[in-house]
């Protein structure tokens, strides 16, 4: 099975992935802010026993105890949006369990005791919910989940009550960016309960364009109409975004191709560079791709090259931490190897 | 304009009453309509404080599974175990719809739950889920129901005073 972001799914140009997250707690614990140290030992053990039985089509989950693993190891995992940071920081005992292609994967001992979440590339948050549902499904017939008729899923935090649902696609808008309009598009996002967020989720910066949308609300709406809501919004951020770049296209097309080929050019041969600035470039080579100025062979996944250039997968594939002069050397060297081939 | 009770704050709540049929106007200030009613007036302030600002037995709750206090849930807005929501379930009702803009899940139920287990909301006594439902009935303003709802209440009272003093 592909990985996620070596998926080409639907309206890739714009929408990057589509993530659903499901939020439970186990009855028998109490949550997060209450957990003792050898309680949370007590949890991810039950849950990684529980685990061993689940088998799908991808083979079995791998379980890792987050105390095993190193920071660079854990930061790793964070840049390719499988753990969050608030977990990857956490002194408790907390643990991961990852399918073999990191598409799916339960967070254990985070802010809840569980967060399941599953990617897609692309806009399919259909899949994501299907697989989602079934890891689900497989939990509550082996726990005790903590659920009340009237309030849904219980949760440590009130705000993913009900449901525990967040569905988030991650979406690359360098046109409605460029036009000044994402102020705007948030503040017209927050009325129909959906959040606009930084590449990383909550309270991070943006990087390249690249930005997280997802719903605020979990409770009083099925999970049916809670995705609904949001795939008909990204819907109209998509035309949105299309719309501004077709008018950029069709007003400065000469600027913008020497400007994506110029990036080109650099990356292709630079010999040091940090990731700000690698990213900036790639962002506009992503976006000559996803226009046409550019054309490359096969798919040019730039998602995967800008996850693979984050200073600590860097690390984690030189076996080894770098110093800053190093690491920068080995980016660059890796994207001028890398870069997908013009045609 | 004067509150009409203590004729000394200003006015800020029109209270109409039912009566057994019948009709009462007035007009009175926070505190005193505090006094003669159960209705508690709420405090603005972060998401889970709409919890009734003059009732010290309530600020002073602590969750008896795991010792979560009145003043950290509002600190933290978080909940530290299932029992949580039934403890704090009044701060919950009037804190969940400008968080949530809902206070009833819809949506999907665990494989194999069976309900009315002890756990449930539902099991709540009848007397807290009567306030609750008044309390909803004041917000969305169904003034007859919450009479009716009130009318309950008292009763309820009671019975209960009656049958301790037999005890």
């Amino acid at each position: 099975m592909a990985k996620w972001y070596e998926e080409k799914g639907e309206f890739s140009d714009v929408v990057i992935s589509s993530r659903l997250r499901y939020a439970r707690n186990l009855r028998k614990y109490p949550f997060s802010i209450k957990l003792k140290d050898e309680q949370a030992e007590q949890l991810v053990n039950e849950v990684e026993n529980v685990f061993k039985d689940y088998q799908d089509e991808d083979g079995k989950m791998m379980f890792c105890r987050l105390s095993k693993l190193s920071g660079v190891e854990k930061y790793a995992l964070v840049e390719r949006h499988v753990l969050s940071p608030t977990l990857a920081d956490k002194k408790q005992e907390a643990g991961v369990l990852l399918s073999p292609t990191e598409n799916y994967s339960v967070l254990i001992n985070e802010e809840e005791h569980l967060r399941i979440q599953v990617l897609c590339g692309g806009m399919n948050m259909r899949k994501a919910y299907e697989k989602a549902n079934e890891i689900d499904d497989f939990i509550s017939g082996k726990m005790d989940v903590a659920f009340d008729t009237k309030y849904g899923y219980l949760t440590t935090c009130p705000t993913n009550l009900g449901t525990g649902l967040r569905a988030s696609y991650m979406i690359f808008v360098p046109a409605l960016e460029a036009s000044g309009k994402l102020q705007t598009l948030a503040q017209e996002l927050a009325k129909y309960g959906v959040t606009l967020r930084g590449t990383y989720g909550e309270g991070s910066q943006p990087v390249a364009n690249i930005y997280q949308i997802s719903n605020q609300r979990s409770l009083g709406e099925s999970e049916e109409g809670i995705m609904n809501n949001i795939n008909d919004i990204v819907m109209q951020v998509v035309k949105q975004e299309r719309k501004h770049r077709e008018y950029l296209l069709m007003n400065s097309y000469d600027t913008l191709e020497d400007q994506v080929y110029r990036s080109y050019g650099v990356l292709k041969y630079a010999r040091q560079i940090n990731t700000k600035d690698a990213m900036i470039l790639l962002a506009q080579i992503k976006f000559g791709f996803d226009t046409g100025i550019l054309a490359s062979k096969d798919y040019a996944n730039m998602y995967q090259l800008m996850m693979e250039i984050q200073s600590c997968n860097i690390a984690e594939r030189e076996g080894r931490k770098l110093g800053t002069a190093a690491r920068e050397k080995a980016r660059a060297a890796y994207i001028n190897t890398h870069l997908p081939e013009l045609v | 304009m004067l509150c009409e009770k203590c004729k000394q704050r200003k006015a800020t709540v029109f209270l109409m009453e039912y009566m057994q049929g019948e009709k009462r106007e007035q007009c009175l200030c926070e505190q005193c309509a505090a006094e003669v009613t159960s209705i508690e007036m709420k405090t603005a302030g972060g998401v889970l404080s709409g919890m009734p600002s003059n009732s010290s037995e309530k600020k002073n709750q602590v969750c008896p599974k795991c010792g979560l206090t009145y003043g950290e849930m509002l600190s933290t807005g978080k909940l530290g175990c299932a029992q949580c929501y039934k403890t704090f379930h009044q701060v919950l009702e009037s804190g969940l719809p400008s968080i949530q803009g809902a206070t009833r899940h819809v949506g999907k139920v665990p494989v194999g739950y069976k309900q009315n287990r002890t756990t449930e909301f539902t099991d709540i006594p009848m007397e807290e889920r009567l306030e609750i439902s008044l309390q909803e009935a004041i917000e969305t303003e169904e003034f007859e129901r919450a009479a009716q709802i009130r009318d309950q209440l008292r009763e309820l009272r009671q019975q209960s005073a009656s049958s301790g003093k037999d005890a």
